[in-house]
């Protein structure tokens, strides 16, 4: 234990029962009536002994301790338990507990996470145009979480889609009639749909249903180059198949209405479709009137 | 007014982190801890007693430490839950379990007021020493202390909800 002497009343005491004010020592007497030690109180400090652990109090004689980053002097045994105070165990316990259940919740959940991802990745690549990704990455979302309805329905959207630009308009009805069956105030699959029957027709040569697809997408969408040109292929095929003249006149009337109101790409595609249907009476598909034309067809030029 | 007791025994959990919290950057920094107490049904519920700290890099650090690792720990147990919860409407009771456990902690991630005062205080002091971290460090300490005043209005339950539901939804529509 070190002594030390108070320097105003000079009375000698033991080192830990003095303080230090504006860096004298003072017992506790003569700093409580200091008027130093009246200001700020960080002035006020308590002395330590550097012999005597601060912590347990033992006595080490005139051995100095070592002391703590603030300036404590403790003990060895003191230091080691204040600087590495053990986390209790339970703490340790539950918190090992919980880690391992939250592990076991990722992987059970891990599903979820990889739906939303790719569902969020789907929708981009459908605003891209890339519907053959955005139907892919859907349907893994809907196998993945099969509870979630809505990708399922999506998937089977983007999919109908792509059999549409496939050409493979029978593949697509199906897959658009169970999206709009639940999703009826989606006008635009409504739309697709109707568009994939007068395809779907078209392709099985069923030119009365097509035609009638064709009435029922200018009702849809009045006043439009897709409806007036889904009218004029109609009436064009069933020229091409009976020969009636009317037919002929109403495929003409309705492509002159959609070369008004389409753009030019569109209207010069299926202008020179449709006066070579009508100059042959030939129905040939979009895909086979490319592979026979490559660089279009005109009266006269014929077959390359 | 809801008391501020039954508050922190429904999200006890967090009170123990944020303790754990400081006392495992009082460790890091080899400050001395005297006493801990993880929770208790009193006020404080729960408090580390350490030696007063000097360095402005621990003090920072001890202080700040529970909004590190409690807003760390939110996102760990409510990421696993909060997608089949928030974007499928799934209703099952260990994603509930995660989320209240996840949202507790979240909510106890600000430092406490005696805390952000001591730091606020020595910001002050070490951005006017020259001490870098302090001076960077002083915006981040001006949102702390104000978001500690702020939790009369619930920011910090708030904090913990949006850092547990709102976070990973945002990142993973960002990793998407």
């Amino acid at each position: 234990m070190t002594q030390t002497e108070c320097s105003s009343c000079h009375k000698s005491l033991p080192m830990n029962g003095t303080f230090l004010v504006a860096a004298r020592v003072l017992c506790g007497t003569c700093a409580a009536a200091d008027p130093e030690a009246t200001g700020d109180p960080r002035d006020l400090a308590r002395n330590f002994d550097p012999t005597m652990c601060t912590l347990c109090g033992t006595d080490y004689g005139s051995s100095v301790l070592g002391k703590l980053a603030s300036g404590l002097p403790v003990c060895e045994a003191c230091r080691e338990k204040v600087l590495h105070r053990p986390f209790p165990g339970w703490v340790k316990g539950s918190f090992a507990l919980l880690l391992a259940l939250a592990m076991f919740a990722f992987a059970l959940n891990w599903r979820f996470i990889e739906a939303y991802r790719n569902s969020v990745r789907s929708t981009r690549a459908a605003q891209a145009g890339d519907f053959a990704t955005a139907a892919r990455l859907m349907q893994d979302a809907a196998r993945r979480v099969p509870e979630a309805a809505e990708f399922g329905d999506a998937g089977s959207f983007f999919q109908g889609i792509v059999f549409i630009q496939q050409d493979r308009d029978a593949d697509a009805v199906p897959l658009l009639e169970s999206y709009v069956s639940r999703h009826r105030d989606v006008t635009f699959a409504g739309d697709l749909l109707e568009r994939a029957r007068y395809g779907a027709a078209f392709d099985r040569k069923d030119y009365d249903a097509m035609l009638l697809k064709a009435q029922a997408i200018a009702a849809r969408k009045p006043g439009t180059f897709d409806g007036a040109a889904a009218l004029a292929s109609a009436y064009a095929c069933k020229y091409a198949l009976t020969g009636q003249r009317q037919f002929k006149d109403f495929a003409l009337q309705n492509l002159e209405a959609a070369t008004k109101l389409g753009a030019t790409a569109e209207v010069a595609d299926i202008t020179d479709r449709l006066e070579h249907r009508l100059a042959t009476r030939q129905i040939l598909s979009p895909a086979e009137f490319k592979k026979l034309f490559p660089n279009g067809w005109r009266r006269g030029a014929g077959p390359k | 007014m809801i008391p501020g007791i039954l508050i922190a025994l429904l999200t006890f959990p967090g009170v123990i982190v944020h303790e754990a919290a400081h006392m495992l950057f009082c460790r890091l920094r080899g400050v001395a801890v005297f006493d801990a107490c993880f929770f208790r049904l009193g006020n404080p519920c729960g408090y580390v007693s350490h030696e007063r700290v000097n360095d402005f890099n621990s003090l920072f650090l001890v202080a700040v430490g529970p909004f590190i690792v409690n807003s760390l720990l939110c996102v760990v147990f409510c990421l696993p839950a909060s997608v089949p919860v928030s974007m499928f409407g799934q209703q099952d009771l260990v994603s509930y379990f995660f989320l209240w456990l996840g949202v507790s902690i979240g909510m106890h991630a600000f430092p406490s007021t005696g805390d952000a005062q001591n730091l606020w205080r020595a910001a002050k002091v070490g951005a006017r020493q020259g001490n870098v971290l302090a001076m960077m460090s002083l915006p981040l300490v001006v949102v702390i202390y104000a978001a500690n005043l702020a939790r009369f209005f619930w920011i910090d339950y708030a904090y913990g909800v949006a850092l547990g539901l709102g976070l990973p939804e945002l990142v993973l529509k960002r990793i998407a």
